[in-house]
């Protein structure tokens, strides 16, 4: 496998956006008179890239993923991962701009009898570009924006959009959705509506386009509650709202909740063949609760539980397994159904396959720059399977750091976190250009 | 009718000479020294500089940090080092978040962050002691030669980053020129000295404005430089002090 692999039209167009953000940066940083904000703009650029090796251990027999043939999981990937940032205001003005570049080297292995694949393949996309004005109380945004929201780290439930907001993962950058939204602040209460026109950034085969969504949140001396409503035409509504508070220095409480219709439900069989699906699924409830405690130290521990509404009892998953184990063992004989079911596990089958977890993470001082490190543990309470993931990393320079995740997953046979990867391991660097 | 008007006379001198002796009002000492930090302003913004020293200190980066404050909100974001830069955070009242690029959207924190980096948000935001505290008059005494007001603050609020303060402000300047930061069972934090080399214009007048902070720690040889720079009294929208907006 080549490491870090680039062809020379990408080379060449990486090497040119590199020269004009470094002379963007040059003028933001060319020494300024004591000048007023009011007629000049803010010019900020940064671009940071990162270099890194991943190497995943993938399940022995995966039944929902045989051969490794359905998800094409690479065994060993090579990526450079580029991240440049503009961001310019002026007055009640700002216009943010971020681009990302990411190329990538996969070694995938198929199992026998197909042979392994070397894959190639670089991409070009806005993860976040927008503009934002203010006037007085008002502020409009328009574009492709990052909207997420809530105290909750493992998953979202008051976010229609982004239930998995990424922030378990400290490698995965998540991507905006394209809106324009109204916010009008008071002091202590804020009202935003918004219309969302693409979401397939998240998820190209759910986009939840054409949806119309309010906010409301309320703001205390040491809390926040949130009330959110979002409706996209001819679906059911989701409804959703969290609550923070800080009952002393040390502790942060809080709690989501979310309830909604997916559009589709799958549906485990006893018998043999594809999946049924329901079409939408019947309305249920996600609820969150949490809490940190941030230690003299500044290291901060946090324990969540999540009641995942749309989720299968235990009984339901393990119906679940063996009919994929029905469908892997169909491959011989009829692979078309066999491909077609477990395709549609993938595509239709719930965000989390239980109903009952529990998430702990115990992380240092977020303040510190020279040393960050992040352990986290997840635990489907119902199967006992669980994942454990430890991030480190040290900076070396002001423009260099280094960092190593490596996450792996325990459990018995057919149960949600062996199902796919054992193990997983990233090692790189992060270079910060400017 | 002699004896009752001398009475009269003598109750009068006494209370006019308790009421001298008992020295100045601490909470209009306290307002006036609290604009020369950033209080009771429609808003401000300034550039920070952070320097460490002591041991332990190669570790910690310089750090460069814009700020942004009003009475009950301040947002501060890294500018240097190149590792840190754009990161945030983000305080109103008792509520806090903290984001990082490349990890995180903003995460909800405990106000006890406020007091663990490298220097507290209370020292690089703009101060309001008068709200935050109650203050009392101790005495006079001198400050590396410069006569002061010593004042007892005790916090009376839940914003208040220390629960207890020592404050030298200065008779001539009406300014702090030194604090001493206590916590809440009587344990000294740290300790610091201020210079005011910045003027800032309020209502048409000059006024001096903080321009150094030398922060020592109590416990350690650890110190921490804060030089504020680049100072504007400016409104500030309060969408700039939206997590959503972060």
């Amino acid at each position: 496998m080549r490491i870090f692999p680039m062809d020379s039209g990408a080379i060449r167009f990486r090497a040119l956006l590199a020269g004009l953000l470094l002379a963007l940066n040059v003028q933001a940083q060319t020494p300024e008179d004591d000048e007023d904000t009011e007629t000049q703009p803010f010019l900020r650029t940064s671009l940071q890239t990162w270099f890194y090796v991943k190497q995943s251990s993938l399940a022995g027999a995966s039944k929902l993923n045989p051969g490794n043939r359905l998800l094409n999981i690479p065994e060993e990937s090579a990526i450079v991962d580029m991240r440049p940032e503009l961001r310019t205001s002026q007055d009640c003005h700002e216009a943010v701009l971020k681009p990302r570049f990411i190329t990538r080297n996969d070694e995938i292995d198929y199992r026998n009898p197909v042979a392994d694949s070397d894959s190639r393949s670089s991409r070009f996309h806005w993860n976040e570009a927008f503009f934002r004005s203010t006037f007085g109380s008002e502020t409009i945004t328009a574009g492709r924006e990052l909207l997420s929201w809530g105290p909750a780290i493992f998953r979202s439930p008051s976010n229609p959009f982004y239930f998995d907001a990424g922030r378990t993962d400290p490698l995965r950058e998540t991507p905006g959705i394209d809106l324009v939204r109204l916010t009008h602040s008071l002091t202590r209460l804020r009202i935003t509506g918004a219309r969302i026109f693409n979401t397939a950034t998240l998820n190209a085969a759910a986009n939840q386009s054409s949806t119309w969504l309010i906010k409301i949140d309320a703001l205390g001396e040491g809390q926040l509650g949130s009330l959110i409503a979002s409706q996209r035409k001819d679906e059911a509504p989701f409804v959703g709202a969290f609550m923070q508070a800080t009952p002393d220095d040390a502790w942060l409480v809080y709690g989501e909740w979310g309830s909604s219709r997916k559009r589709y439900a799958l549906m485990p069989s006893s018998t043999a063949g594809a999946f049924p699906l329901q079409q939408p699924s019947p309305r249920r409830s996600v609820e969150l609760v949490g809490a940190s405690r941030t230690l003299a130290t500044g290291q901060v521990v946090t324990g969540e539980y999540l009641y995942y509404g749309h989720g299968y009892s235990r009984q339901d998953e393990n119906l679940f397994f063996q009919q994929l184990g029905q469908l892997a063992s169909l491959q011989g004989n009829n692979p078309g159904l066999a491909r077609a079911g477990l395709a549609s596990a993938v595509s239709y089958g719930p965000s989390l396959l239980g109903r009952s977890y529990l998430y702990l993470s115990w992380q240092s001082n977020p303040q510190d720059t020279a040393f960050y490190w992040r352990a986290e543990s997840v635990r489907n309470i119902q199967d006992r399977s669980y994942r454990l993931q430890i991030y480190v990393e040290r900076n070396f320079t002001s423009r260099l750091s280094g960092f190593a995740s490596l996450s792996w997953s325990g459990g018995a046979a057919d149960t949600e976190f062996t199902g796919l990867v054992h193990s997983t391991l990233a090692l790189g660097i992060k270079a910060y250009i400017f | 009718m002699k004896n009752s008007c001398f009475n009269c006379f003598f109750a009068l001198l006494l209370g006019w000479t308790a009421m001298a002796w008992a020295g100045p009002d601490a909470a209009t000492l306290l307002a006036r020294s609290d604009q020369a930090r950033g209080g009771n302003l429609p808003g401000l913004i300034w550039d920070v500089s952070v320097v460490n020293s002591g041991t332990g200190s190669d570790e910690q980066q310089p750090m460069r940090l814009r700020v942004k404050a009003i009475e009950t909100a301040s947002v501060s974001e890294v500018l240097e080092p190149l590792n840190s830069k754009g990161s945030k955070m983000l305080q109103v009242e008792r509520n806090m978040w903290l984001t990082k690029p490349g990890l995180l959207k903003p995460v909800a924190i405990s106000p006890r962050q406020r007091l663990t980096g490298q220097a507290a948000i209370g020292d690089i935001a703009s101060t309001n002691y008068v709200k935050e505290y109650e203050a009392y008059y101790v005495r006079e005494e001198a400050v590396a030669d410069e006569p002061c007001y010593l004042l007892d603050l005790r916090a009376n609020s839940s914003q208040s980053t220390y629960d207890h303060v020592l404050y030298w402000v200065s008779v001539k300047r009406s300014v702090g020129v030194r604090a001493e930061f206590y916590s809440l069972s009587g344990k000294r934090l740290k300790t610091a000295l201020f210079e005011y080399g910045n003027n800032i214009s309020v209502n048409g007048r000059n006024i001096p404005f903080v321009s150094r902070m030398l922060i020592s720690d109590a416990l350690t040889d650890g110190r921490t430089e804060l030089t504020y720079g680049r100072v504007k009294v400016k409104a500030i929208s309060p969408s700039d002090f939206d997590v959503s907006n972060l």
